[in-house]
Protein backbone atom coordinates (compact mmCIF):
# COMPACT_ATOMS: atom_id res chain seq x y z
CA UNK A 1 0.00 0.00 0.00
CA UNK A 2 1.45 3.38 -0.86
CA UNK A 3 1.72 6.21 1.58
CA UNK A 4 -0.38 9.64 0.86
CA UNK A 5 2.72 11.11 -0.76
CA UNK A 6 3.78 8.76 -2.34
CA UNK A 7 0.23 8.66 -4.32
CA UNK A 8 0.38 12.61 -4.43
CA UNK A 9 3.90 12.25 -6.18
CA UNK A 10 3.00 9.57 -8.64
CA UNK A 11 -0.30 11.58 -10.06
CA UNK A 12 1.97 14.56 -10.10
CA UNK A 13 4.54 12.89 -12.21
CA UNK A 14 2.07 10.87 -14.34
CA UNK A 15 0.35 14.00 -14.78
CA UNK A 16 3.40 16.00 -15.80
CA UNK A 17 4.34 13.49 -17.97
CA UNK A 18 1.30 13.25 -20.14
CA UNK A 19 1.77 17.32 -20.14
CA UNK A 20 5.05 16.68 -21.86
CA UNK A 21 3.68 13.68 -24.14
CA UNK A 22 1.53 16.89 -25.36
CA UNK A 23 4.40 18.80 -25.88
CA UNK A 24 6.05 16.38 -28.28
CA UNK A 25 2.98 15.74 -30.15
CA UNK A 26 1.98 19.88 -30.51
CA UNK A 27 4.60 21.78 -29.20
CA UNK A 28 5.86 22.97 -32.83
CA UNK A 29 2.13 23.89 -34.00
CA UNK A 30 2.05 26.31 -30.99
CA UNK A 31 5.20 27.94 -31.60
CA UNK A 32 4.42 27.79 -35.27
CA UNK A 33 0.89 29.29 -34.24
CA UNK A 34 2.15 32.26 -32.15
CA UNK A 35 5.16 34.43 -34.08
CA UNK A 36 5.84 35.67 -30.83
CA UNK A 37 4.76 34.65 -27.80
CA UNK A 38 2.10 36.92 -26.73
CA UNK A 39 1.06 37.74 -30.24
CA UNK A 40 2.28 41.16 -30.38
CA UNK A 41 3.12 42.15 -33.97
CA UNK A 42 6.69 41.87 -35.14
CA UNK B 1 -15.97 26.13 16.51
CA UNK B 2 -12.77 24.91 17.17
CA UNK B 3 -11.80 25.23 13.64
CA UNK B 4 -12.92 28.70 13.37
CA UNK B 5 -11.50 29.23 16.33
CA UNK B 6 -7.74 28.11 15.25
CA UNK B 7 -7.97 29.11 11.66
CA UNK B 8 -8.83 32.80 13.25
CA UNK B 9 -5.06 32.88 15.56
CA UNK B 10 -3.60 32.59 12.21
CA UNK B 11 -5.35 36.16 10.39
CA UNK B 12 -4.21 37.80 13.56
CA UNK B 13 -0.82 36.06 13.32
CA UNK B 14 -0.80 33.73 17.05
CA UNK B 15 -2.74 36.81 19.00
CA UNK B 16 -2.87 34.23 21.45
CA UNK B 17 -6.25 33.08 21.32
CA UNK B 18 -5.65 29.59 23.67
CA UNK B 19 -6.37 27.43 21.28
CA UNK B 20 -3.81 24.36 21.52
CA UNK B 21 -4.03 20.67 20.59
CA UNK B 22 -3.54 17.87 18.45
CA UNK B 23 -7.22 17.45 17.93
CA UNK B 24 -7.55 21.40 16.85
CA UNK B 25 -4.63 21.19 14.96
CA UNK B 26 -5.97 18.72 12.86
CA UNK B 27 -9.68 20.45 12.55
CA UNK B 28 -7.12 23.35 11.41
CA UNK B 29 -5.38 21.21 8.57
CA UNK B 30 -8.71 20.13 7.27
CA UNK B 31 -9.76 23.26 6.49
CA UNK B 32 -6.40 24.36 5.55
CA UNK B 33 -6.07 21.56 2.89
CA UNK B 34 -9.67 22.23 1.10
CA UNK B 35 -8.47 26.03 0.72
CA UNK B 36 -5.66 25.20 -0.61
CA UNK B 37 -6.87 21.65 -2.63
CA UNK B 38 -9.27 24.81 -3.91
CA UNK B 39 -6.30 26.93 -4.72
CA UNK B 40 -4.61 24.25 -6.90
CA UNK B 41 -7.30 23.77 -9.31
CA UNK B 42 -8.50 26.96 -9.94
CA UNK B 43 -4.97 28.22 -10.63
CA UNK B 44 -4.42 24.83 -12.64
CA UNK B 45 -7.61 25.73 -14.65
CA UNK B 46 -7.14 29.87 -15.05
CA UNK B 47 -3.74 30.29 -15.17
CA UNK B 48 -3.76 27.06 -17.59
CA UNK B 49 -6.45 28.85 -20.24
CA UNK B 50 -5.29 32.28 -19.91
CA UNK B 51 -1.20 30.80 -21.34
CA UNK B 52 -3.13 29.40 -24.28
CA UNK B 53 -4.38 32.20 -25.77
CA UNK B 54 -1.66 32.46 -27.81
CA UNK B 55 -2.51 29.83 -30.21
CA UNK B 56 -5.55 31.26 -31.10
CA UNK B 57 -4.35 33.91 -32.96
CA UNK B 58 -4.04 32.69 -36.40
CA UNK B 59 -7.01 31.12 -36.92
CA UNK B 60 -9.08 34.29 -35.49
CA UNK B 61 -6.86 36.74 -37.94
CA UNK B 62 -7.28 35.04 -40.55
CA UNK B 63 -10.85 33.80 -40.00
CA UNK B 64 -11.77 37.52 -39.15
CA UNK B 65 -9.58 38.88 -41.73
CA UNK B 66 -8.18 41.38 -39.21
CA UNK B 67 -3.97 42.02 -38.38
CA UNK B 68 -2.27 40.34 -36.07
CA UNK B 69 -1.99 43.49 -34.13
CA UNK B 70 -5.57 43.15 -33.01
CA UNK B 71 -5.60 40.07 -31.44
CA UNK B 72 -2.43 41.50 -30.03
CA UNK B 73 -4.32 44.59 -28.55
CA UNK B 74 -6.88 42.67 -27.06
CA UNK B 75 -4.19 40.26 -24.99
CA UNK B 76 -2.21 43.41 -24.28
CA UNK B 77 -5.48 45.08 -22.92
CA UNK B 78 -6.19 41.90 -21.31
CA UNK B 79 -2.88 41.76 -19.22
CA UNK B 80 -2.93 45.08 -18.03
CA UNK B 81 -6.47 45.18 -16.90
CA UNK B 82 -5.30 41.88 -14.68
CA UNK B 83 -2.36 43.80 -12.87
CA UNK B 84 -4.37 47.19 -12.62
CA UNK B 85 -7.74 45.53 -11.88
CA UNK B 86 -5.52 42.93 -9.08
CA UNK B 87 -5.29 45.58 -6.02
CA UNK B 88 -9.53 46.45 -6.56
CA UNK B 89 -10.22 42.95 -6.47
CA UNK B 90 -8.08 41.94 -3.71
CA UNK B 91 -9.39 44.56 -1.58
CA UNK B 92 -12.80 43.22 -2.52
CA UNK B 93 -11.68 39.74 -1.64
CA UNK B 94 -10.34 40.94 1.45
CA UNK B 95 -13.60 42.37 2.61
CA UNK B 96 -16.09 40.28 1.21
CA UNK B 97 -13.82 37.16 0.85
CA UNK B 98 -12.68 35.08 -2.16
CA UNK B 99 -15.64 32.52 -2.65
CA UNK B 100 -17.75 35.79 -3.95
CA UNK B 101 -14.66 36.88 -5.68
CA UNK B 102 -13.93 33.66 -7.40
CA UNK B 103 -17.57 33.09 -8.48
CA UNK B 104 -17.95 36.29 -10.16
CA UNK B 105 -14.41 36.50 -11.65
CA UNK B 106 -15.66 32.66 -12.70
CA UNK B 107 -18.79 34.39 -14.43
CA UNK B 108 -16.74 36.71 -16.12
CA UNK B 109 -13.86 34.52 -17.51
CA UNK B 110 -17.12 32.33 -18.80
CA UNK B 111 -18.58 35.33 -20.47
CA UNK B 112 -15.28 36.40 -21.81
CA UNK B 113 -14.31 33.14 -23.66
CA UNK B 114 -18.21 32.32 -24.79
CA UNK B 115 -18.86 35.91 -26.01
CA UNK B 116 -15.43 36.13 -28.01
CA UNK B 117 -16.69 32.83 -29.65
CA UNK B 118 -19.20 35.13 -31.27
CA UNK B 119 -17.01 37.99 -31.94
CA UNK B 120 -16.81 39.21 -35.46
CA UNK B 121 -14.79 42.50 -35.14
CA UNK B 122 -11.88 44.20 -33.56
CA UNK B 123 -14.35 45.71 -30.62
CA UNK B 124 -15.52 42.18 -29.67
CA UNK B 125 -11.99 40.56 -29.25
CA UNK B 126 -10.88 43.81 -27.09
CA UNK B 127 -14.38 43.65 -25.12
CA UNK B 128 -14.24 39.37 -24.51
CA UNK B 129 -10.71 38.61 -24.63
CA UNK B 130 -9.66 42.04 -23.31
CA UNK B 131 -11.93 43.38 -20.39
CA UNK B 132 -13.55 40.55 -19.35
CA UNK B 133 -11.24 37.69 -19.06
CA UNK B 134 -8.73 40.64 -18.14
CA UNK B 135 -10.79 41.38 -15.09
CA UNK B 136 -11.89 37.91 -14.83
CA UNK B 137 -8.04 36.34 -14.05
CA UNK B 138 -7.77 39.38 -11.22
CA UNK B 139 -10.31 37.64 -9.64
CA UNK B 140 -9.45 33.95 -10.22
CA UNK B 141 -5.76 33.88 -9.55
CA UNK B 142 -2.80 34.38 -7.67
CA UNK B 143 -4.08 37.26 -5.80
CA UNK B 144 -7.43 35.51 -4.80
CA UNK B 145 -6.06 31.95 -4.20
CA UNK B 146 -2.82 33.56 -2.46
CA UNK B 147 -5.29 35.75 -0.01
CA UNK B 148 -7.05 32.55 1.03
CA UNK B 149 -4.67 30.44 1.44
CA UNK B 150 -2.51 32.78 3.40
CA UNK B 151 -5.43 33.07 5.76
CA UNK B 152 -5.61 29.64 7.31
CA UNK B 153 -2.51 28.05 6.53
CA UNK B 154 0.06 28.71 10.06
CA UNK B 155 2.85 31.07 9.34
CA UNK B 156 5.09 28.59 9.48
CA UNK B 157 3.70 26.39 6.42
CA UNK B 158 2.64 29.30 4.54
CA UNK B 159 5.77 30.08 1.92
CA UNK B 160 5.17 26.05 0.93
CA UNK B 161 2.00 26.19 1.24
CA UNK B 162 2.19 29.42 -1.43
CA UNK B 163 4.98 27.39 -3.46
CA UNK B 164 2.44 24.38 -3.54
CA UNK B 165 -0.63 26.88 -5.25
CA UNK B 166 2.32 28.84 -7.90
CA UNK B 167 3.19 25.56 -8.81
CA UNK B 168 -0.20 24.30 -9.82
CA UNK B 169 -0.55 27.38 -11.77
CA UNK B 170 2.33 26.76 -13.08
CA UNK B 171 1.39 22.99 -13.96
CA UNK B 172 -1.56 24.49 -15.67
CA UNK B 173 0.31 27.11 -17.64
CA UNK B 174 2.16 23.94 -18.93
CA UNK B 175 -0.10 21.79 -19.02
CA UNK B 176 -3.08 23.03 -21.06
CA UNK B 177 -1.41 25.01 -23.84
CA UNK B 178 -0.91 22.03 -25.77
CA UNK B 179 -4.35 20.82 -24.66
CA UNK B 180 -6.09 23.66 -26.03
CA UNK B 181 -3.86 23.18 -29.27
CA UNK B 182 -5.42 20.13 -29.55
CA UNK B 183 -8.59 21.27 -29.68
CA UNK B 184 -7.62 23.79 -32.75
CA UNK B 185 -7.33 20.75 -34.31
CA UNK B 186 -9.98 19.29 -33.42
CA UNK B 187 -12.51 21.80 -33.91
CA UNK B 188 -12.64 25.74 -35.24
CA UNK B 189 -11.61 28.35 -32.56
CA UNK B 190 -15.54 29.40 -32.14
CA UNK B 191 -16.39 25.82 -30.51
CA UNK B 192 -12.84 25.63 -28.88
CA UNK B 193 -13.25 28.79 -26.79
CA UNK B 194 -16.90 27.63 -25.93
CA UNK B 195 -15.06 24.27 -24.63
CA UNK B 196 -13.03 26.65 -22.56
CA UNK B 197 -15.50 28.76 -21.53
CA UNK B 198 -17.34 25.39 -20.11
CA UNK B 199 -13.99 24.20 -18.20
CA UNK B 200 -13.84 27.59 -16.54
CA UNK B 201 -17.11 27.17 -15.47
CA UNK B 202 -15.75 24.84 -13.20
CA UNK B 203 -14.23 27.75 -11.41
CA UNK B 204 -17.42 28.86 -9.81
CA UNK B 205 -17.98 25.37 -7.44
CA UNK B 206 -14.60 25.14 -6.31
CA UNK B 207 -14.56 28.78 -5.22
CA UNK B 208 -16.80 27.86 -2.22
CA UNK B 209 -13.76 25.56 -1.22
CA UNK B 210 -12.35 28.95 0.28
CA UNK B 211 -15.61 29.07 2.66
CA UNK B 212 -13.55 27.91 5.41
CA UNK B 213 -10.96 31.19 5.02
CA UNK B 214 -14.02 34.00 4.23
CA UNK B 215 -15.30 32.56 7.68
CA UNK B 216 -12.66 34.24 9.17
CA UNK B 217 -12.60 37.32 7.79
CA UNK B 218 -16.58 37.94 8.61
CA UNK B 219 -15.24 36.84 12.34
CA UNK B 220 -12.11 39.86 12.05
CA UNK B 221 -14.51 42.64 10.74
CA UNK B 222 -13.95 45.81 12.22
CA UNK B 223 -10.19 45.29 13.10
CA UNK B 224 -7.10 47.37 10.78
CA UNK B 225 -9.35 49.15 8.13
CA UNK B 226 -8.16 49.20 4.14
CA UNK B 227 -7.00 52.92 4.15
CA UNK B 228 -4.80 52.07 7.06
CA UNK B 229 -3.48 49.20 5.71
CA UNK B 230 -2.90 51.01 2.34
CA UNK B 231 -1.01 53.74 4.24
CA UNK B 232 1.27 51.12 6.30
CA UNK B 233 2.52 49.40 3.60
CA UNK B 234 3.35 52.80 1.76
CA UNK B 235 5.17 54.39 4.43
CA UNK B 236 7.23 50.71 4.96
CA UNK B 237 10.73 50.84 2.32
CA UNK B 238 10.49 47.20 2.00
CA UNK B 239 7.30 47.18 0.38
CA UNK B 240 8.43 49.97 -2.20
CA UNK B 241 11.55 47.39 -2.97
CA UNK B 242 9.28 44.66 -3.31
CA UNK B 243 7.62 46.50 -5.81
CA UNK B 244 10.54 47.01 -7.64
CA UNK B 245 11.87 43.55 -7.71
CA UNK B 246 8.56 42.06 -8.83
CA UNK B 247 8.47 44.50 -11.46
CA UNK B 248 11.52 43.08 -12.99
CA UNK B 249 10.37 39.73 -12.83
CA UNK B 250 7.54 40.94 -15.00
CA UNK B 251 9.89 42.26 -17.40
CA UNK B 252 12.40 39.07 -17.49
CA UNK B 253 9.41 36.28 -17.80
CA UNK B 254 7.33 38.53 -20.59
CA UNK B 255 10.43 39.48 -22.54
CA UNK B 256 11.84 35.76 -22.44
CA UNK B 257 8.23 34.02 -23.45
CA UNK B 258 7.60 36.66 -26.36
CA UNK B 259 10.39 36.47 -27.93
CA UNK B 260 12.54 33.97 -27.30
CA UNK B 261 11.23 32.02 -30.37
CA UNK B 262 11.77 34.82 -32.53
CA UNK B 263 14.84 35.04 -31.14
CA UNK B 264 15.85 31.70 -31.61
CA UNK B 265 14.56 32.00 -35.28
CA UNK B 266 16.52 34.95 -35.95
CA UNK B 267 19.34 32.33 -34.46
CA UNK B 268 18.36 29.61 -37.32
CA UNK B 269 16.97 27.59 -35.12
CA UNK B 270 14.01 25.52 -35.79
CA UNK B 271 10.70 25.75 -34.21
CA UNK B 272 11.03 22.10 -32.76
CA UNK B 273 13.78 23.77 -30.99
CA UNK B 274 11.79 26.95 -29.67
CA UNK B 275 8.87 24.31 -28.77
CA UNK B 276 11.11 22.65 -26.64
CA UNK B 277 12.35 25.51 -25.18
CA UNK B 278 8.77 26.90 -24.39
CA UNK B 279 8.12 23.01 -23.08
CA UNK B 280 11.19 23.14 -20.66
CA UNK B 281 10.40 26.51 -18.89
CA UNK B 282 7.10 25.42 -18.33
CA UNK B 283 8.29 22.19 -16.85
CA UNK B 284 11.00 23.92 -14.38
CA UNK B 285 8.72 26.64 -13.58
CA UNK B 286 6.80 23.23 -11.97
CA UNK B 287 10.08 22.46 -10.10
CA UNK B 288 10.70 26.13 -9.19
CA UNK B 289 7.72 27.29 -7.93
CA UNK B 290 7.31 24.57 -5.14
CA UNK B 291 10.84 24.31 -4.29
CA UNK B 292 11.59 28.03 -3.90
CA UNK B 293 8.40 28.12 -1.95
CA UNK B 294 9.90 25.56 0.37
CA UNK B 295 13.25 26.90 0.51
CA UNK B 296 11.35 30.34 1.71
CA UNK B 297 9.94 28.56 4.58
CA UNK B 298 13.69 27.74 5.33
CA UNK B 299 15.55 30.66 4.89
CA UNK B 300 14.54 34.25 4.84
CA UNK B 301 12.43 35.03 2.09
CA UNK B 302 14.65 37.96 0.40
CA UNK B 303 18.09 35.92 0.80
CA UNK B 304 16.64 33.59 -1.41
CA UNK B 305 14.39 36.34 -3.51
CA UNK B 306 18.11 38.06 -4.39
CA UNK B 307 19.10 34.46 -4.96
CA UNK B 308 16.89 33.97 -7.72
CA UNK B 309 17.26 37.25 -9.31
CA UNK B 310 21.04 36.81 -9.00
CA UNK B 311 20.70 33.29 -10.80
CA UNK B 312 18.63 34.68 -13.58
CA UNK B 313 21.81 37.23 -14.21
CA UNK B 314 23.92 34.57 -14.48
CA UNK B 315 21.93 32.17 -16.66
CA UNK B 316 21.52 35.17 -19.24
CA UNK B 317 24.69 35.80 -19.30
CA UNK B 318 25.93 32.28 -19.80
CA UNK B 319 22.62 32.16 -22.54
CA UNK B 320 24.17 34.94 -24.89
CA UNK B 321 28.21 34.66 -24.26
CA UNK B 322 28.37 30.62 -25.00
CA UNK B 323 27.50 30.10 -28.72
CA UNK B 324 24.03 29.17 -29.87
CA UNK B 325 23.10 25.79 -30.21
CA UNK B 326 19.92 23.54 -29.74
CA UNK B 327 21.11 21.66 -26.72
CA UNK B 328 21.87 25.66 -25.11
CA UNK B 329 18.67 27.02 -26.38
CA UNK B 330 16.61 24.00 -24.64
CA UNK B 331 19.04 24.23 -21.53
CA UNK B 332 18.39 27.96 -21.11
CA UNK B 333 14.59 27.08 -21.15
CA UNK B 334 15.38 24.50 -18.40
CA UNK B 335 17.58 27.07 -15.86
CA UNK B 336 15.39 30.49 -16.95
CA UNK B 337 12.13 28.04 -15.86
CA UNK B 338 13.49 27.02 -12.91
CA UNK B 339 13.78 30.47 -11.84
CA UNK B 340 10.59 31.58 -13.25
CA UNK B 341 7.76 32.06 -10.71
CA UNK B 342 9.15 31.16 -7.84
CA UNK B 343 9.69 34.79 -7.01
CA UNK B 344 5.88 34.48 -6.81
CA UNK B 345 5.38 32.09 -3.28
CA UNK B 346 8.48 34.37 -1.88
CA UNK B 347 7.10 38.13 -2.32
CA UNK B 348 3.71 37.29 -1.56
CA UNK B 349 5.09 35.13 1.75
CA UNK B 350 7.22 38.01 2.31
CA UNK B 351 4.54 40.63 2.17
CA UNK B 352 1.94 38.19 4.11
CA UNK B 353 5.22 37.66 6.89
CA UNK B 354 5.81 41.48 7.16
CA UNK B 355 2.27 42.77 6.51
CA UNK B 356 -0.25 40.09 7.56
CA UNK B 357 -2.85 37.86 6.14
CA UNK B 358 -6.05 40.24 6.97
CA UNK B 359 -5.17 42.73 3.48
CA UNK B 360 -3.12 40.27 1.90
CA UNK B 361 -4.79 39.71 -1.49
CA UNK B 362 -4.76 43.67 -1.81
CA UNK B 363 -1.70 44.26 -0.97
CA UNK B 364 -0.11 41.52 -3.14
CA UNK B 365 -2.66 42.69 -6.17
CA UNK B 366 -0.04 46.09 -5.74
CA UNK B 367 3.09 44.37 -6.13
CA UNK B 368 1.41 42.07 -8.84
CA UNK B 369 0.55 45.07 -10.50
CA UNK B 370 3.92 46.60 -10.83
CA UNK B 371 4.48 43.09 -12.39
CA UNK B 372 2.29 43.51 -15.23
CA UNK B 373 3.69 47.10 -15.87
CA UNK B 374 7.08 45.27 -16.30
CA UNK B 375 5.87 42.44 -18.20
CA UNK B 376 3.95 45.05 -20.46
CA UNK B 377 7.67 46.82 -20.74
CA UNK B 378 9.27 43.42 -21.05
CA UNK B 379 6.91 42.34 -24.03
CA UNK B 380 6.40 45.42 -25.88
CA UNK B 381 9.95 47.07 -25.34
CA UNK B 382 11.91 44.01 -26.58
CA UNK B 383 9.93 44.43 -29.61
CA UNK B 384 10.80 47.48 -29.76
CA UNK B 385 14.47 47.65 -29.39
CA UNK B 386 14.42 44.92 -31.92
CA UNK B 387 12.76 47.28 -34.57
CA UNK B 388 14.95 50.05 -33.58
CA UNK B 389 18.46 48.17 -33.08
CA UNK B 390 17.70 44.62 -35.46
CA UNK B 391 18.99 42.95 -32.66
CA UNK B 392 17.74 41.90 -29.07
CA UNK B 393 21.23 42.05 -27.93
CA UNK B 394 20.45 45.34 -26.12
CA UNK B 395 17.63 43.87 -24.12
CA UNK B 396 19.21 40.86 -23.00
CA UNK B 397 21.80 43.28 -21.70
CA UNK B 398 19.20 45.11 -20.13
CA UNK B 399 17.85 41.70 -18.57
CA UNK B 400 20.98 40.73 -16.89
CA UNK B 401 21.19 44.66 -15.83
CA UNK B 402 17.75 44.78 -14.04
CA UNK B 403 18.64 41.03 -12.67
CA UNK B 404 21.47 42.56 -10.60
CA UNK B 405 19.43 45.35 -9.98
CA UNK B 406 16.79 43.61 -8.38
CA UNK B 407 19.37 40.64 -6.56
CA UNK B 408 20.73 44.50 -4.84
CA UNK B 409 17.25 45.97 -3.93
CA UNK B 410 15.99 42.21 -1.89
CA UNK B 411 19.17 42.40 0.72
CA UNK B 412 18.53 45.81 2.80
CA UNK B 413 14.36 44.84 3.06
CA UNK B 414 13.12 45.07 6.82
CA UNK B 415 11.49 41.65 6.50
CA UNK B 416 10.83 41.63 10.35
CA UNK B 417 6.56 41.62 11.61
CA UNK B 418 5.36 45.26 11.67
CA UNK B 419 5.30 46.13 15.80
CA UNK B 420 1.58 45.73 15.64
CA UNK B 421 1.78 41.84 14.36
CA UNK B 422 4.45 40.97 17.16
CA UNK B 423 2.27 42.93 19.83
CA UNK B 424 -0.79 40.82 18.86
CA UNK B 425 1.47 37.63 19.36
CA UNK B 426 1.83 38.52 22.81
Amino acid sequence: MIGARTGWTLLAAALIAGALAMWWRYGEAIVLAQPSWMCLPR
Amino acid sequence: MPRLAISCRHIVEHAGDGVTGARKAEAMSGTAKVVIVSGILCLIVAMGIRQSFGIFLAPIAVDLDVGRQVFGLAIAWQNLLWGLAQPITGAIADHFGAVRVTIVGAALYAAGLALAAFSSDPLGLNVTLGVLVGLALAGTTYGTVLGAVGRVVPPEKRSVAFGVCTAAGSFGMFAVVPGAQALLDAMSWRDAFLVLAIAVGLLAPLAFGFAGSDQLIRRHAGGQSLVAAIGEARSHAGYWLLNAGFFVCGFHVAFVATHLPAYLADQGLPPSISAWSLAMIGLFNIFGSYLFGVLGGRFRQKWVLSAIYAARAVVIALFIALPLSGTTAVAFGAAIGFLWLGTVPLTSGLVARVFGVRYLSMLYGVVFASHQLGAFLGAWGGGLAYDLLGSYDSVWLASIGLALFATLIHLPINDQPLARLAAARG
